[in-house]
């Protein structure tokens, strides 16, 4: 009981409690995953123009559509989210009332940390239903998609943990969020890959998406380079929140010799493999492995000494030596760093091959239909802390979600008729197809329609009720 | 309960706080005085951990801060000068957030936020969220924030800053009731009166230099260099002036407002003597009365309004 207790304690900690109840209440929040709906919505009408869904690779290629954008959408979520956090506390003040309870540095940023990723894992699942669909048409392999959201989950707790990082060394959550949004862009880390993919699309003015070709870049040196980076990240954001040689008993020296240790243990590993493999998947691994020296040595020159006769000593015991020596001053930190990683960028460029895939042109219509069915998911999470009714509701939701793919997996039968009794919204697509295929242009222009506006009154419904929810502004 | 030695705060070029000295014994309101830029805010940032002191050693409870912050966390509650609270959130909410971040068990956290609230008269906005909250109750709630774990130290940083009167004197009554419950509490505030009214000792700072700290009593003592009087004749006081510059325990006389004030050296029954003078040469006495010193002419006497 003792065990459980202290698992449950780890991860709904008092933080993850109340950002949550913050954040789930904000109109922001239902703001961001509408907005990352709409987008996927209009994403895949402009993409799917010309697939056909007479492949059975279709299925493939429209899970690629969906899952670039909602990676995407999160990459741009993330540093709004992650970036001012903790620099928001230190400005509004609620930052010093929070240090002088018995939470610990690490306690705060992993609650920051579960709290971000909860709001990512809602991103994710609200994009569920429209994977249950990809498996439909058939040529998705499970495994597959479980391993791109492996990887879309590692690379968000890297994300997450870096702009918590950066959130920590200041005390402007605006600048910490620029600088976020700079590293994350320019950084292309983790989604890198998605840029190239949609840079390919944009030059070549058509539809082109990574066939299997993608999933051989989910290797497991990948993944240890990702779980270095978030270790670092997360140790770094840990020690900005102490005040320097504060704590006697873990100096701050000591974390950051820590994450160097961390940082150059895991590119040897990263090196070993890609010498006993010769596999140049290790590649990316090992890039995402150099960064972490050089983000330390941002992380150390942002880091403020006690005092003058200290700060030599100090830099000395945190910083490996080459980097000292490289960057004399914080400015020039900042100017390395990216010069840095925009050379990973170079390296690491992937050329996709041209699989162009083919899909359906109905699964736009069906993005809107989900558009709707989010706003109702984001409506269920605002009320989640406040009610156990709507608690239940929502989980059920949440569990279903996640069934869906998995059923429609499972009952993927090629005529699809097996699955109309799994959503009502598949049994109203399969009748629209219907009309399509027979080229019923006008009667699929009505569905599309019903489909819009039933989104639309939906959207307008639930941004009236975020606003009568949202507390008023504190009387002058 | 709260010791502070030799204390001093550097920043880069500028020196905050400057070897200052000051011991708070349990249950004692200590008003902490000072100027704006006088080093108030540094000192009381280095007692309740959040800063790091360059040098000197600060106790709380027998914990040093340096050493156990930990400890001192646990024993001392922080209100800020800028009543920072989370907006969004409802007051019953804010406070069992508090209560868990301090580490009461849950199936304690409820009667916890109960009895805070009912000391801080908060019971009827308990699903009240926090942004539509006035001045003077986010003030209360940050009270009740730093209450939360039952510590034995209060450390209030202006915490009547922008409250208007009403609000003021609530916030004094509770402070009070705190006192009366044995808290200890160090207070800073400009508001002068408020404090001796509230304050068994206090501490004067400038410049980042502790001018002069203990009990009010016993600082009006120290610094009084001589009893202030202030006699009223019937008619023309030349004459009692002129019989009080003779006086050898007269150390000066003044006329102000119709008004002789006389600088006094002497006891009680010297100055009884003085009464005798005065009516034995006829001048007809109204009043004879010594001036009172409060912590505002005090303050203004020792202090002489440079920053660091």
């Amino acid at each position: 009981m003792a065990t459980l207790a202290a698992f449950k304690q780890l991860w709904l900690t008092p933080i993850l409690e109340k950002d949550f109840r913050i954040t789930a209440r904000s109109l922001r929040f239902f703001l961001f995953i509408t907005f990352a709906l709409i987008i996927g919505s209009i994403a895949m009408l402009i993409g799917v123009t010309e697939i056909r869904y007479t492949s059975r690779q279709s299925g493939l290629d429209l899970f690629w559509v969906i899952y670039i954008v909602q990676s995407l959408c999160i990459a741009l979520a993330i540093p709004a989210y992650a970036s001012g956090t903790i620099a928001a506390e230190r400005q509004q003040g609620t930052f010093d009332i929070l240090r002088i309870t018995s939470l610990k540095p690490w306690e705060i940023v992993w609650g920051k940390f579960i709290a971000i990723m909860s709001y990512v894992i809602v991103w994710i699942v609200g994009f569920l239903p429209m994977v249950a669909i990809c498996f439909l048409y058939g040529g998705t392999d499970p495994q597959w998609v479980l391993l791109a959201y492996l990887h879309l989950l590692l690379g968000s707790a890297c994300a997450v943990a870096f702009c918590l990082m950066l959130s920590a060394a200041t005390t402007h959550p605006i600048k910490a969020t620029i600088v976020g949004y700079i590293f994350m862009w320019l950084f292309g880390f983790p989604w890198g890959g998605m840029g190239v993919a949609f840079l390919e699309v944009w030059t070549r003015q058509r539809v082109s998406f990574p066939g299997t070709f993608w999933f051989n870049y989910f290797t497991i040196s990948t993944f240890l380079g990702q779980i270095a980076f978030w270790s670092f990240c997360y140790i770094a954001a840990t020690c900005l929140l102490k005040p320097p040689a504060w704590n006697r008993s873990t100096p701050l020296r000591i974390w950051y010799l820590a994450a160097s240790l961390l940082s150059v243990g895991m590119m040897i590993t990263i090196a070993i493999l890609e010498k006993a493999t010769r596999d140049d998947d290790v590649l990316s691994g090992f890039i995402i492995g150099l960064f972490i020296p050089a983000i330390c040595a941002a992380v150390g020159f942002c880091g403020e000494p006690a005092s003058p006769h200290q700060r030599l000593v100090r830099k000395t015991l945190q910083l490996p030596v080459v980097f000292r020596l490289f960057m004399p001053g914080r400015n020039t930190a900042l100017i390395f760093v990216p010069l840095v990683l925009l050379l990973s960028i170079l390296l690491s460029w992937i050329p996709f091959r041209d699989d162009t895939g083919d899909a359906c042109f109905m699964v736009a219509l069906e993005a809107f239909v989900f558009v709707a069915f989010c706003c109702v998911l984001s409506g269920a999470m605002r009320s989640f802390i406040d009610s156990a009714k709507s608690r239940v509701v929502t989980i059920a939701t949440l569990v279903g979600l996640c069934l869906l793919p998995l059923l429609a997996y499972v009952f993927e039968d090629g005529d699809r008729a097996g699955i109309r009794w799994l959503n009502p919204f598949l049994a109203m697509v399969e009748s629209v197809d219907s009309y399509y295929r027979s080229r019923s242009e006008a009667a699929y222009g009505a569905f599309l329609g019903f489909y819009i506006i039933a989104s639309i009154v939906l959207m307008v419904l639930m941004v009236s009720r975020t606003r009568r929810t949202l507390p008023a502004s504190a009387p002058s | 309960m709260i010791e502070v030695r030799n204390l001093t705060k550097q920043f880069r070029n500028t020196v905050a706080v400057s070897d200052i000295s000051f011991t708070i014994d349990a249950g004692e309101v200590f008003g902490f005085i000072g100027p704006n830029g006088a080093g108030k805010t540094t000192t009381i940032r280095m007692i309740t951990t959040l800063l790091e002191p360059t040098s000197g050693t600060i106790t709380v409870d027998g914990h040093s801060v340096t050493d156990y912050p930990e400890d001192v966390r646990t024993v001392l509650g922080y209100m800020a000068d800028d009543s920072a609270v989370y907006e969004g959130m409802e007051v019953w909410e804010y406070l069992e957030f508090f209560a868990s971040a301090y580490r009461i068990p849950p199936q304690k956290r409820k009667v916890v936020c109960e009895d805070v609230m009912e000391l801080t008269d908060l019971g009827g906005l308990r699903k009240k969220i926090v942004s539509e909250l006035s001045k003077g109750m986010k003030q209360r709630l940050s009270l009740a924030r730093a209450l939360v774990h039952d510590p034995k130290v209060l450390v209030l940083d202006e915490p009547a800053s922008g409250l208007d009167p009403r609000a003021r004197i609530e916030f004094r009554e509770l402070v009070k009731e705190l006192h009366a419950m044995g808290k200890t509490i160090f207070i800073s505030s400009h508001i002068l009166s408020e404090l001796s009214d509230m304050c068994t000792t206090v501490g004067i700072i400038e410049s980042g230099r502790l001018l002069v700290s203990g009990r009010i009593d016993d600082i009006l003592k120290r610094m009084r260099q001589g009893t202030e009087l202030v006699i009223c004749v019937e008619g023309p006081p030349d004459k009692a002036m002129m019989l009080l510059q003779q006086q050898p325990q007269v150390q000066g006389v003044a006329l102000e407002k119709g008004a002789i004030r006389v600088v006094f050296d002497g006891d009680s029954a010297q100055a009884s003597a003085l009464i005798k003078v005065l009516v034995a040469n006829d001048v007809p006495l109204l009043s004879f009365q010594e001036e009172k010193r409060d912590l505002e002419s005090l303050f203004m006497q020792i202090t002489r309004g440079t920053v660091a």
